[in-house]
């Protein structure tokens, strides 16, 4: 990459909102996070049946992932595998983990349920959907760092291993749910935000 | 038989989270992986779970898994083959 790479745009969902660049675009239930979920899914109008049978986690970041990524095609040789996924969240896949628990105790648990059980399947299920194929990871942490996230994914432009990047933090436990994901890459409009630690605390805090 | 194969079709849609598909929207022949219902390997351990959990039926490979899981009615055949004791 020639040019310093720009925050090209970013989608945030929490308390059954969804928006695109700070902008409201979708608003379902609020108090039932699989209710919203399938909502927002039905609102895209799409046929990817997997949705359904994905955790919740997964779900929020399939969501995230197809508002931020609309209109975007990865799967064109040297875009797939130059194109980086980096996240982090703050209760891994516990969710799920509790969930299948619960299942164990009682006797039989669901082999659909088992495979959820790792934080990092939500970064293979956005991979899966949208064809992308290069650098990826999903980093645990009790708060949202940006700082050390911009580092990281600075660090991956620096060595030329990506050329774009999806990237912000993902949590879920319960009802309690925050999606904030942005993409990072080459951006010639003098209107976009640079890529830096200030900026990218400034879209994940307002 | 009919309300075995009833239950089952039913039971598919809850355990495989089928959203867009009813019950009786899938035949009783119809293939129930690859071009049938777009079922995958983790769709299969789901259905051998829930043919245990719901029959107490226990498949193995020498059971011919792939034969009985092929359609309802090969599930239905091989459920009234094989009756559980009461518990």
């Amino acid at each position: 990459m020639n040019s310093p790479p720009k925050l090209l745009r970013s989608c945030s969902i929490q308390n059954g909102t969804i928006w695109i660049d700070g902008a409201e675009v979708f608003t379902g239930p609020t108090n039932d996070f699989a209710a919203f979920a399938t909502s927002a899914f039905r609102a895209l109008t799409i046929d990817y049946p997997k949705f359904y049978k994905m955790d919740n986690l997964a779900k929020l970041g399939f969501l995230a992932a197809e508002h931020l990524l609309a209109g975007l095609n990865f799967r064109t040789p040297g875009v797939a595998d130059r194109t980086g996924i980096v996240l982090a969240n703050a209760n891994s896949s516990l969710d799920t983990d509790l969930r299948y628990a619960a299942q164990v105790q009682q006797g039989l648990a669901s082999p659909a349920l088992f495979v959820y059980t790792l934080p990092n399947i939500v970064v293979g299920e956005v991979c899966i959907r949208h064809g992308i194929t290069g650098e990826n990871m999903l980093f645990e942490a009790e708060h949202y760092d940006a700082a050390a996230q911009v580092a990281y994914v600075a660090n991956l432009f620096a060595h030329n291993t990506i050329d774009q990047c999806l990237s912000g933090w993902i949590d879920l436990l319960g009802q309690e749910y925050r999606a904030f994901f942005y993409l990072v890459g080459a951006g010639s409009q003098p209107t976009l935000p640079d890529y830096t630690a200030a900026s990218v605390e400034t879209l994940f805090t307002t | 038989m009919q309300d075995l194969k009833l239950k089952l079709k039913e039971l598919l849609v809850e355990h495989l989270n089928l959203q867009d598909i009813k019950p009786e929207d899938i035949g009783d022949d119809q293939p129930i992986f690859g071009e049938g219902l777009g079922l995958d390997s983790i769709d299969a351990l789901e259905i051998i779970v829930m043919l245990q959990q719901h029959f107490g039926i226990r498949l193995t490979k020498a059971d011919n898994g792939p034969q009985v899981l092929a359609s309802v009615n090969s599930m239905a055949d091989y459920i009234m083959a094989h009756p559980q004791p009461q518990k």
